[in-house]
């Protein structure tokens, strides 16, 4: 499979950086877990409303989607532009014998790997912090990288349609912190107005929190195919769109 | 530009013993040199020779370590806003504010010298015409190709109408159309009466623009004078450019010293430095030495250069 | 030796001087709109998810001896989070590209525009857009029924303090950065840790006793004491101590900035 070569040239590259760079990207969702689960979360009277479990394992469990999403939105966004606008590193690529879409489902399973790397120890010290008990929860790695990775193919197909990066600011601001923020990684959705509810119910990060919350905290139940489902269809939807604006811009 | 106190010295820039030190190492070394009011100035040498760094305690952005800097009549320390407002500098990696379009760029520095906007209006069309970039007025600066790039930073250097112009490497890196545009542009500004201090390592550009130059290697000055002063002192008048086979090579090297001043032999030809190059090649071919190609050409600074600094490669 | 005595006598800045900064940044932002309107939502964002979204769920937090809704609470504290947000940008990020990526810097320096009036147009910069945004989320906590106290009207000075405190103190940041992995580093050991844990989402009392003096001692805790002190009135005499603060904060903070750039822009 050509794209694991993509792959490998990414590995290698961030091979030095990634050291540091790793323990960064671990440590910002911890302090957040620790803020807010531990700080707020001590505030915090009602835990009925998060379904009879400490605000801690609520909003942990939701953050390890959330993370996952805001880091693969990322990775669609400056590092794509940069091979396709600054660096042009891809037109070098197309001259060896790689194609397009080994490109980019190289660039997709290049952020599986990482996102892998960061939900890994994140679970890890959710385990250790005695949130879940149940094995199923191991489960909730695979999912949150899911949610990770299908933001990621959608946000590089726009990419791929852009020529300058001003359009990611309010990418950021306006659909990726909204959806951070609102999506029932702080608070569970029920709060939400009727019409808010809707909107959560389109958004990936719910679907992912939601499974998350079923693997690790709460009860498996039929909704975890629908949430499934839609995750996995975003994610297909991300590589065809992908792969189609990726070849308009790449060979045009 | 034409308005001079009489207080004003005919000598824009003097200096003695300048030297600039980097912690242990030695940028610049004790170099003396004087630029006249009018004149095209150069500072010639390879990479690393200290030309970048006198340039910059010229243009009052880099304190010098020793010895006396006079810039204008005015040291360039404790007078050095004073002293910027009179010159223009072009900068060697162009450093435009991307943020901005191209006539933004000359409008902020109107403002940064603290030109009126009556007074700074009208010289901005007349810059943008001056460099060709008309149809390029409201673009962003990011899209422009470089030549045009280094005409807009040329332009901005002279927004403030200065005495005297700093230009290092002004055509580093531009396409054969582009150097010659720029190199146009400079012409007329010395025209005008423009002051032009300019670095290089374009022995073409320094024949081309200078009055007078110094070479500089190693911190150091190491001569000084006009172009046909310099290929005078230390060249010929032409140069006979020869290929040879091998055995022409060999036979050739017994009688060399005789037919020309000085010979230099490169693995791949062999130059015959010498006052009339037809005369010294109908030498060679009457002594029955075949060569393969011959070619007569006027002495050039490079010429001067490379007898100077030597031909092996600085890095 | 005569010319190091002359390097000390560096040119003081000039307000008129580096009001050209401010125009140059304003004149950038004309292009690049879209970024100065949405930096105003970021702090709104959070305060409807965490302060109300969670705060229902939230009694009520300890405050000066009585409780106070959580919403109330927080609300300054994401004011202030928003200061230390454009003073990052501002003083930080914005220069550092400046500085290390276009030389923007070294272009003006050829002009009669000095290092100390580069430094001080960025900051002014950051105090004006940090204002702008601080007084559009006054109103919004207007609006909300977050404000209790008419000594909400010093909250705007307030924010002019912490802006213009927290950009001098980024600026420094900028002094001493070069490589791009800096501003990784930077967000995550150094502004993360400050907008979690000042104050700003849950009250210092709430820390074991030996963590309190470390929170108390940083930047982001006294604006966020300060502004809460004002919008809810709870104002003493140690309120007094935030505004000093933050005053020799901006001081000590300017000149060593000023010196940092003076190092890297001047060889």
């Amino acid at each position: 499979m050509n794209a694991t070569k993509i792959v490998r040239r990414n590995s290698l590259v961030h091979w030095r950086a990634w050291r540091s760079s790793f323990f960064l990207s671990v440590l910002s969702p911890v302090m957040f877990l620790s803020a807010m689960g531990l700080g707020l979360g001590s505030l915090v009277e009602e835990e009925q409303a998060f379904g009879g479990v400490d605000y801690l394992a609520f909003f942990a469990t939701g953050m390890l989607a959330a993370s996952c999403m805001q880091a693969g939105a990322f990775s669609g966004t400056y590092p794509v532009m940069n091979k396709i606008v600054w660096q042009k590193n891809y037109d070098a690529v197309l001259a060896s014998p790689l194609n397009v879409r080994d490109i980019f489902l190289g660039e997709v399973s290049w952020s599986a790997v990482m996102l892998t790397q960061l939900a890994t120890p994140f679970f890890m010290i959710m385990a250790f912090a005695g949130i879940f008990d149940s094995p199923l929860a191991i489960l909730a790695i695979p999912v949150a990288v899911l949610v990770g990775t299908s933001c990621a193919a959608v946000i590089m197909a726009y990419t791929a349609t852009l020529h300058t990066d001003e359009a990611y600011t309010w990418l950021f601001r306006f659909v990726v912190t909204p959806l951070f923020l609102l999506s029932g990684t702080f608070f569970p959705i029920d709060q939400l107005p009727a019409w808010g509810r809707v909107v959560a119910h389109l958004t990936p990060l719910f679907h992912g929190v939601e499974l998350v919350r079923q693997l690790t905290i709460y009860d498996l139940d039929p909704s975890a195919i629908w949430h499934l489902g839609y995750l996995v269809a975003l994610l297909g939807v991300g590589v065809v769109v992908g792969i189609r604006n990726f070849e308009r811009r790449l060979l045009p | 530009m034409a308005t001079s106190a009489s207080s004003e010295p005919e000598a824009l820039i003097q200096a003695e013993g300048l030297n600039k030190l980097f912690g242990e190492l030695v940028a610049v070394d004790a170099v003396d040199f004087e630029v006249r009011k009018g004149e095209a100035f150069g500072f010639l040498g390879p990479n690393g020779a200290g030309k970048t760094s006198t340039m910059r305690m010229i243009g009052c952005t880099s304190p010098p370590s020793g010895g006396t800097l006079r810039v204008i009549g005015m040291d360039p320390v404790s007078q050095a806003s004073e002293i910027k407002a009179r010159i223009g500098v072009v900068p060697q990696m162009d450093n435009l504010d991307i943020e901005l379009t191209v006539r933004e760029n000359l409008e902020m520095y109107a403002r940064y010298f603290d030109i009126p906007r009556d007074v700074a209006n009208p010289r901005i069309d007349e810059l943008i015409d001056f460099v060709q970039l008309q149809e390029k007025v409201d673009s962003k600066v990011e899209p422009l190709s470089g030549g045009m790039k280094r005409r807009l930073t040329i332009a901005r250097a002279l927004i403030n109408d200065p005495d005297l112009l700093l230009l290092d490497e002004p055509t580093t890196g531009l396409d054969p159309q582009a150097r010659h545009l720029v190199w146009d542009r400079l012409y007329r500004l010395k025209q005008r009466g423009v002051t032009l201090v300019i670095t290089t390592h374009y022995m073409d550009e320094a024949e081309q623009l200078c009055d007078r130059l110094v070479v500089m290697d190693k911190a150091k000055i190491v001569t000084e004078g006009s172009p046909p002063d310099l290929i005078a002192r230390y060249s010929t008048r032409e140069v006979l450019e020869l290929r040879l086979s091998d055995d022409a090579r060999e036979k050739l090297a017994t009688s060399a010293d005789d037919l020309a001043d000085r010979v230099e032999w490169l693995p791949d030809r062999v130059l015959l430095y010498t006052e009339t190059g037809d005369a010294t090649l109908a030498a060679i071919h009457e002594s029955g030495i075949q060569t393969y190609s011959a070619l007569v050409r006027r002495a050039t600074l490079e010429d001067v250069f490379l007898t100077i600094t030597g031909r092996s490669l600085i890095e | 030796m005569a010319i190091a005595e002359r390097t000390k006598a560096y040119p003081r800045p000039s307000l008129h001087r580096a009001s050209q900064l401010v125009y140059r940044n304003a004149l950038a932002y004309k292009h690049y709109w879209i970024a100065f309107i949405s930096g105003f939502f970021e702090p709104v964002f959070y305060l409807v998810a965490v302060g109300f979204g969670v705060g229902q769920f939230v009694g009520g937090v300890p405050f000066g001896g009585g409780q106070l809704d959580y919403a109330s609470f927080l609300a300054p504290g994401m004011l202030a989070a928003s200061t230390l947000n454009g003073a990052l940008f501002d003083g930080f990020f914005s220069p550092f590209f400046k500085l290390n990526w276009m030389r923007t810097y070294d272009g003006i320096i050829t002009t009669p525009v000095n290092i100390s009036d580069i430094a001080v147009g960025e900051v002014a910069w950051a105090l004006i857009r940090g204002t702008i945004y601080g007084a559009g989320f006054l109103i919004v906590m207007l609006v909300f029924g977050l404000i209790h106290s008419p000594w909400a009207l010093l909250a705007l000075p307030a924010v002019m303090l912490s802006s213009g405190a927290l950009s001098a103190g980024a600026m420094i940041l900028t002094g001493i950065t070069k490589q791009i992995s800096s501003l990784e580093k930077v967000m995550t050991l150094v502004v993360f840790p400050l907008f979690l844990f000042s104050g700003t989402f849950f009250p210092v009392s709430l820390y074991p006793g030996y963590l309190r003096p470390i929170v108390q001692a940083t930047p982001l805790y006294h604006s966020a004491s300060l502004l809460r002190a004002l919008t809810t009135g709870a104002v003493g005499w140690a309120t007094l101590w935030h505004v000093v603060y933050l005053v020799v904060m901006f001081v000590l903070a300017s000149a060593l900035a000023i010196r940092l750039m003076r190092r890297r822009l001047i060889s």
